[in-house]
């Protein structure tokens, strides 16, 4: 019951925030915009990295709002309310992560389509990517969290959150850039996602502990 | 506590400073006569001495600052100071096998880099030492910087092999690890291998006598700055 109590509650946190929610969507929009502006613009060379930029987009947009994810929580000390319920605080991480990628990576996949349409994306490619997506969107959140547990109510903050975070991304961004080179061609991908899948579950397994002795330590020692 | 250990890094040190001088000594004459006939004058051997062992060693470092992390988790002391003095010596080897390796790849592949996975492996290695040293500077709480670095670092080591097998589906230009070196040039590379590692034990001792100093001088500045507070 306390699991459903604390979805609502991070929702309903998370959806007031429109800036949060809004500010990643439209800056997808505007670097897939700058880029065909940025080259000449030709269509054969848009269509062969459409999807690349579309990913990238997505990765650098997911950095704008993983300062929101524990800042609030650390000063009005929610997060030591957490700790005192003695709920298990890797559950807690996990319900967090999840509703973060509810509020910001969910629109940007649902814009993505059409997106990868103004690039001349065909059908089983803008399929292909969609799947890609919703498999790495999860990492990048859950790699996102702990980066922001390690560094929460450090005065860098952003930035250095950036910096500890971009490299961890690279095995799930190199599948999913693979995925997408293949469909291209039209190889199958489907070992692609299975290995994307196994590393989404060794993340889910795995980073929610990881988070939540960091996150014990922020609120131990800030 | 600490002067003993301190006194014991001294001595260990300096043991460590002869082993670097003769190893790296011997090892750069066997280095200058190398004798390169059986080998393929296209590969341009000569490099192998100095590259691998500095990639190697940088490797290994890592992998070592991810067992330090472990110990500190387990609130072990000094290795966490340990760590920090680690990760300095190995952004130094990772920057220099990124330099010597590109000049080598210059002079037999023709390019300064390719994307290949060990380069890759290398470069994003370098960026997690970067992101290391940054974030050892960014907590004001000693005792949270310690955990929440530890945490970081041995989340990296974990990763490495990860990065290392996701980089491998890209086509290699790279050497293949385990070839069969002719004598000539073992020698001269399993010199230069311990050289460069007793140098980097050496230069991690330096560092990690410094944290300590740095630390107990801390520890000075606050008793000095907290005991008026407590008598009030």
């Amino acid at each position: 019951m306390w699991v459903i109590a604390l979805l609502k509650r991070d929702f309903k946190v998370a959806g007031r925030n429109i800036t949060a929610i809004s500010l990643p969507l439209i800056f997808l929009l505007i670097c897939a915009t700058l880029f065909p502006l940025a080259t000449n613009a030709d269509v054969a060379f848009l269509a062969r990295c459409g999807t690349p930029v579309i990913l990238l987009s997505v990765l650098l947009a997911s950095q704008l709002s993983l300062e929101n994810i524990f800042k609030d929580d650390l000063e009005n000390a929610t997060i030591d309310q957490m700790l005192l319920s003695a709920r298990p605080l890797s559950i807690i991480m996990l319900i967090r992560s999840f509703i973060h990628w509810l509020t910001t990576m969910l629109p940007m996949i649902c814009v993505s389509p059409i997106v990868a349409l103004t690039y001349g994306l065909n059908k089983v490619e803008i399929l292909s990517l969609l799947i890609a997506l919703f498999l790495t969107t999860p990492v990048l959140v859950l790699i996102g969290v702990l980066g922001s547990a390690i560094l929460a109510g450090t005065k860098q903050g952003n930035i250095l959150v950036a910096i500890i975070v971009l490299p961890l991304y690279i095995p799930i961004m190199i599948f999913a850039g693979d995925v997408t080179a293949r469909a291209k061609i039209g190889a199958p991908v489907s070992t692609h996602f299975f290995i994307m899948g196994a590393l989404l579950f060794l993340a889910l397994a795995l980073i929610p502990f990881a988070a939540s002795l960091a996150i014990k330590q922020a609120t131990k020692y800030e | 506590m600490q002067n003993t250990l301190l006194k014991c890094l001294k001595y260990l040190r300096f043991i460590v400073a002869i082993a670097t001088i003769v190893t790296l000594t011997l090892g750069a004459i066997r280095w200058y006569n190398m004798d390169m006939s059986n080998a393929n004058p296209a590969m341009r051997p000569e490099f192998l001495p100095l590259h691998v062992p500095v990639a190697a060693s940088s490797l290994m470092i890592y992998l070592a600052m991810g067992l330090c992390g472990i110990l500190t988790l387990l609130r072990l002391s000094y290795f966490a100071a340990l760590g920090r003095a680690m990760s300095i010596v190995g952004v130094f080897l990772a920057f220099i096998t990124l330099v010597s390796g590109s000049i080598w790849g210059r002079t037999t592949w023709g390019i300064w880099w390719s994307w290949d996975a060990r380069l890759t492996t290398m470069l994003i290695l370098f960026f997690l030492y970067l992101g290391y040293i940054a974030a050892s500077h960014a907590f004001d709480n000693p005792v949270r910087r310690d955990q929440s670095v530890a945490l970081l670092g041995l989340v990296g080591a974990c990763l490495v092999p990860v990065i290392y097998f996701s980089t491998l589906w890209w086509n290699s230009l790279h050497q293949k690890g385990g070839t069969v070196m002719p004598d000539e040039i073992k020698a001269a590379f399993l010199l230069m291998l311990f050289g460069i590692m007793f140098w980097s034990i050496w230069m991690i001792l330096l560092n990690f006598e410094a944290e300590l100093k740095a630390d107990t001088q801390m520890n000075k500045m606050k008793a000095i700055f907290e005991e008026p507070n407590k008598e009030s």
